[in-house]
């Protein structure tokens, strides 16, 4: 058995029985479309349904499922001695795919237990310390979404008296949709309850990373939709500003903190946050327009929304895998012991750069249609008139621009520091190139991001059938016209195709003309290094370096504290050398989560020592104590 | 239409050199735009006057000029002067936080002037924003800066934009009322001035 | 909005004639400077007679440079090309207009950033990854102001195409002097913030002083420079040429807002190009004016500049609701 471990025989065997199966749903899902299965036997009863919600996500997972499971054909291979790993990541998507079709409140709740069970087994995958710790805090804090949506749920069972969710339509009260709300923020990493996300993430093995960043995220969206667009009753609108403004400060804060960070899956982890905050975004805006009936600004919105997801999907996966190639091969995640990687790995390197401009929204790759989309959206509430959302929008703007112009700053800083330059040790001059099964695995959801940016009309016109399931209406049928709200004007256009072209020419056209009147004499020669040693790899920026000026003007986010340590009896000019520390801290775990955890930790110190007291007479007295109590609350409380 | 759309001007004019006041770290800088602040509120007065054709807006635009724009600005350069301070003022808040606070309020006042609206009353309300704008940023001046000369521009700024508020409503206040309130103006400015000259920087009165 | 043949000729026209004379109003702002401080200052023409004699000289590439130096300074041009393809400098309707929405432009001219400052980053210097970060610490800071300074135009005119924005200000602004000015859509105010907004953005985003100095060689005092440092031959040229690409759209737009004429049918170019151009060569005598009487700010307070432009922009994002 241990010779076919070494072959690697699990490696091999899940990760085809993973794509097989991811197929094979798929295909079940496309065939047994809108119909509905039940599973019943003594005690337990599944029901699974296929709507048009369900099989736009059962696609969109299984997709993404397949392409790291080639990737993770080759890239398991440090992973053979604990096969493990393959068995839950199986299991992990099975659940997921099967949490997106069912029909019924205990079946969701089970497969979304399991999914976070199986998520925890493999964040813990690692055993160091680092991932115990992580998993430890994942663990705690996605169980605490999964009792809000559990209270949420039976909320829901007391007012219809059913499991079933054909009959939740429409029945959700305001304090259903807060707790739901809440929980499914926790699972997707929204400020104040993102603190697990950048712990959890970067310890997880790459492949992991990727299916918890593009897919895990996506399930806790796809229980706000759900919530909001099918089950809610409708008329509070004031829950879509809120859903706008925390999607807007997560962004924000997101990106701000991602700038921060020098470990590369960190980095990519708060980009996670970044983003589902502009998801969040698209969510309120949609969910304000059909509480406020305004039709074309909630289709528009819905779009930006459903877009986002599957370009965030298919871009963050692809970074996540391209970083576990680097952990691979040079055997560290610190982007500042980097460098020059873009020489070593060089196709890797094309495939990261163009997904870093998708996610980084430039045009015109997919990243900026989705922006866009929300842009749009946000102009046309604007143009309702409603007298608050008015200012909400125009908050959401200020920081959704920034959010965006920080997010390009800080993947320039992880492109150009891990990948550009000298490498600054020797971790990054023994890299070698990526296997060529590994490369494949990204390079499939990088070109699908290309022609998803250049030729979207196919893709939009299949979310049109998820928007009408939601909504109840569709895009117009050119939706890259914005329709103006008040008139049936068409507000804007954005044609991808046309500015490709015209880009594609524009260069030809000017790479012809250089070619004729100039000449093609090249020269290899150092770097400019001020006449000083050019060999020196110290000499470069540094990741810490390039963002510290931004660093600086945003400090009120950063409560960092940095000094600097020399020898202080030697002059300044004969020191041998000085240590620069930077912490940078989370001000949210600073200030909220660990006084918390203390203020709990004490209260459960009362609690040890009044139940565990060797002094028989305290013990007695806090049993009968909590017998009264409960007591008092059956007289006044339940009637 | 296009005498109210110069008068429009005139206005902005005074809420952005509010605005430039607060992104300022100057105090000399901030004199000076106090002075324009001023000069900007004596001529929308004129307009004021030439359109309703009336001797108190007249006489209001006079006393404007007068008082607000050469002789308070004078005084406080005098005293500048005399007190040899640095040239630039410490705050609690820095500038760019500042600044948003200021657009924050900005937004804030154009709400309050729109709900106003809905309830029915018709007013100036460009006006009557621009002039809250201004009194809360003003405040705001007052409240996160430490040297005594920005506290007095901030009042003074307060002010300005309760002035341009009683103008936008009425048609112009009786001309003892703006006089008396002038010289209670000038008084007040005289005597911080001779307050200063004999405290250190940075202790508030 | 039909799109025929002759918009199609009279589109490009437009367009080479902006691409050509983009040199010419660099040339010209940097002539005044030098006037200004008492020296004879270079020809007018004398940044065509550099591209040409930068196309002709050899490229030098550094030893750590990857294939991102190879195509870095072709796809900032051809953006910032792209980007001038859909600007409507003189005729109503330009090449891209169809597909000119603001948000796309603030967009790109952030793609140009992007792949200039990974070029610099590929060079393995210590000035490389200074200009990087100076350029993105401008660009984050300037583009919520240029975003804001956009879509109070969109919001303003109710379109969000930059071609039909302006049409639509020159046909108020027209309607408003022939017959009597009694209609509220047109505003002396916003355009006023939006134009000195957008100026303090121009200032930052093409390196001029106060904010940077464009012809310093003092390396630890160079922001946009900094990036552009070990190009050499073709590349520099293009890059060159790209800067006063980025130049040329933001003296257009401006122009645009200062007083917006565009001509509609080919009888009124000639008009309109002669007032084009002596609005941009009012800007560029106004750039030269705030070169020449200011000094280099200190870098930490630039923010304070560009938080002014943020928050007038947002001032006329204020005024221009106020209509709903």
């Amino acid at each position: 058995m241990d010779n076919l471990k070494h072959k690697g025989i699990f490696r091999y065997f899940f990760n085809c029985l993973t794509i097989l199966s991811a197929g094979f749903f798929t295909v079940l899902s496309i065939y047994c479309f809108k119909s509905e299965f039940i599973i019943q036997s003594s005690f337990i009863h599944f029901s699974f349904r296929f709507n048009t919600l369900s099989l736009f996500f059962v696609i969109f997972i299984s997709s993404i499922s397949i392409f790291i499971s080639i990737f993770s054909i080759k890239y398991g291979e440090k992973y053979d001695k604990k096969p493990s790993l393959f068995i839950y990541s199986f299991l992990f998507i099975m659940s997921m795919i099967i949490l997106v079709i069912s029909n019924d409140m205990l079946t969701f709740l089970i497969f979304w237990e399991l999914m976070s069970v199986f998520s925890f087994l493999l964040v813990i995958y690692e055993g160091s310390e680092e991932s115990r710790k992580a998993g430890f805090l994942y663990f705690l804090m996605t169980h605490i979404g999964t009792i809000l949506i559990t209270a949420a749920f039976i909320m829901l069972y007391l007012k219809t008296s059913s499991f079933s969710f054909d009959y939740y339509k429409g029945a959700a009260g305001i304090m259903v949709l807060a707790a739901a709300i809440t929980g499914f923020s926790i699972k997707a990493g929204i400020m104040p309850f993102h603190t697990w996300l950048p712990y959890a993430h970067p310890v997880a093995p790459a492949n992991i990373s990727a299916i918890m960043s593009g897919v895990m995220v996506n399930m806790a969206i796809y229980g706000i939709l759900k919530f909001l667009f099918v089950f809610s009753s409708g008329s509070n609108s004031f829950l879509g500003i809120i859903l706008l403004i925390i999607g807007a400060l997560s962004a924000l804060l997101g990106i701000m903190y991602a700038m921060a960070q020098k470990d590369i899956k960190k980095l990519l982890a708060f980009s996670t946050i970044e983003n589902m905050g502009i998801i969040f975004m698209g969510t309120g805006i949609s969910y304000w327009a059909k509480a406020e009936d305004f039709k074309s600004i909630e289709y528009l919105a819905m779009l930006a929304v459903l877009l986002h997801i599957v370009n965030h999907g298919l871009s963050k996966s692809s970074l996540f895998m391209g970083s576990g190639l680097i952990d691979k091969y040079t055997h560290t995640r610190n982007m500042e012991k980097l460098g020059g990687l873009s020489k070593k790995m060089g196709q890797l390197s094309v495939l990261f750069l163009i997904g870093i401009m998708s996610i980084s929204a430039m045009p015109p790759l997919n990243g900026f249609l989705s922006e866009w989309y929300l842009y749009i959206s946000l102009i046309g509430s604007v143009f309702t008139g409603n007298l608050y959302m008015v200012y909400f929008s125009i908050i959401a703007v200020a920081l959704l621009s920034l959010s965006g112009a920080a997010a390009g700053a800080a993947f320039t800083k992880l492109f150009g520091i891990t990948f550009l330059g000298k490498p600054r040790t020797a971790n990054a001059e023994n890299a070698v190139e990526s296997h060529i099964i590994e490369r494949i695995g990204i390079a499939i959801p990088v070109l699908l991001c290309i022609y998803i940016g250049v030729y979207p009309y196919q893709i939009i016109s299949s979310l049109d059938a998820v928007i009408f399931y939601l909504t109840g209406g569709t895009v117009s049928a050119n939706p890259f016209s914005a329709v103006h709200v008040i008139s049936a004007r068409p507000f804007s256009l954005y044609a991808p195709a046309l500015i490709a072209i015209a880009f594609a020419t524009v260069l030809l056209i000017a790479l012809l003309y250089l070619k004729a009147f100039s000449s093609d004499k090249k020269r290899i020669f150092e770097t400019w290094a001020c006449g000083l040693d050019e060999k020196n790899s110290k000499a470069q920026y540094s990741g810490s370096g390039f963002s510290s000026s931004i660093m600086k003007v945003f400090s009120s986010f950063y409560s960092s504290v940095s000094e600097i340590n020399f020898e202080k009896d030697v002059k300044k000019y004969f020191r041998s050398k000085s240590v620069y520390t930077e912490e940078v801290n989370d001000i949210f775990e600073k200030y909220i989560y660990i006084p918390a955890g203390k203020i709990y930790l004490k209260i459960s110190e009362i609690f040890d020592k009044a139940a565990n007291s060797a002094n028989i007479n305290i013990s007695l007295g806090y049993l009968f104590l909590s017998l009264i109590i409960c007591f008092i609350i059956y007289i006044f409380i339940i009637r | 239409m296009l005498m109210g759309k110069i008068a429009e001007l005139f206005i902005i004019l005074i809420l952005v050199s509010v605005v430039l006041n607060v992104s300022s770290p100057f105090i000399k800088f901030a004199i000076k735009l106090y002075s324009f602040q001023s000069l900007m509120l004596a001529f929308y007065i004129l307009m004021g006057a030439v359109h309703f054709n009336s001797i108190n807006l007249y006489g209001s635009f006079i006393i404007t000029i007068i008082f607000k724009v050469i002789l308070i600005p004078y005084f406080l350069f005098k005293t500048l002067k005399k007190v040899k301070m640095d040239k630039e003022i410490d705050m609690f808040i820095g500038i760019p936080e500042a600044v948003v606070f200021a657009g924050s309020l900005t937004l804030l006042s154009n709400l309050i002037a729109q709900k106003i609206i809905k309830t029915g009353i018709t007013f100036g309300s460009f006006v009557f924003t621009i002039s809250l704008a201004t009194f809360l940023i003003g405040a705001m001046l007052m409240i996160t800066r430490k040297t005594l000369f920005s506290q007095i521009i901030g009042f003074l700024t307060i002010d300005n934009a309760i002035f341009l508020a009683a103008n936008s409503i009425t048609h112009g206040m009786p001309l003892l009322v703006e006089l008396g309130v002038l010289f209670d103006l000038f008084v007040s400015i005289l005597i911080l001035s001779i307050l200063i000259l004999n405290l250190r920087r940075n202790i508030a009165v | 909005m039909n799109f025929n043949g002759q918009h199609l000729i009279f589109g490009t026209v437009q367009f080479f004639i902006i691409v050509i004379l983009a040199p010419f109003f660099a040339g010209f702002i940097h002539k005044l400077k030098q006037r200004a401080r008492g020296q004879k200052g270079i020809n007018i023409f004398q940044f065509y007679l550099n591209f040409n004699k930068l196309l002709k000289k050899e490229i030098v590439l550094s030893k750590d440079a990857s294939f991102v130096s190879n195509i870095a300074p072709y796809i900032v041009f051809a953006d910032y090309l792209v980007i001038l393809l859909m600007m409507p400098a003189f005729y109503r309707y330009s090449l891209l207009g169809v597909s000119s929405d603001v948000i796309l432009i603030a967009y790109s001219l952030a793609l140009a950033t992007f792949f200039m400052t990974l070029y610099a980053m590929d060079q393995g210097s210590a000035f490389g990854g200074l200009g990087a970060s100076r350029e993105w610490f401008l660009t984050v800071l300037s583009e919520p102001s240029l975003i804001f300074v956009f879509i109070s135009l969109a919001i303003y005119t109710k379109h969000g195409r930059i071609t039909d924005i302006f049409y639509f200000v020159q046909k108020g602004a027209a309607n408003a002097f022939l017959s009597g000015i009694h209609s509220g859509a047109v505003s002396i105010a916003i355009p006023f913030l939006l134009f000195i907004s957008l100026f303090i953005v121009s200032i930052s985003e093409n390196a001029r002083i106060p904010i940077d100095n464009p012809e310093t060689h003092l390396e630890l005092t160079m922001f946009h420079e900094a990036n552009i440092l070990e190009t050499s031959g073709k590349h520099l040229g293009i890059y060159e040429y790209g800067s006063y690409l980025k130049l040329t759209v933001f003296l257009t737009v401006m122009s645009l807002i200062l007083f917006p004429y565009m001509a509609v049918n080919i009888y009124q170019i000639p008009l309109a190009l002669i007032i084009y151009v002596l609005k941009m060569l009012i800007l560029c005598i106004l750039i030269a004016g705030v070169e020449i009487v200011n000094p280099k700010m200190r870098v930490f307070r630039v923010p304070n500049v560009l938080s002014v432009s943020f928050i007038l922009s947002l001032i006329a994002m204020i005024l221009s609701i106020r209509g709903f």
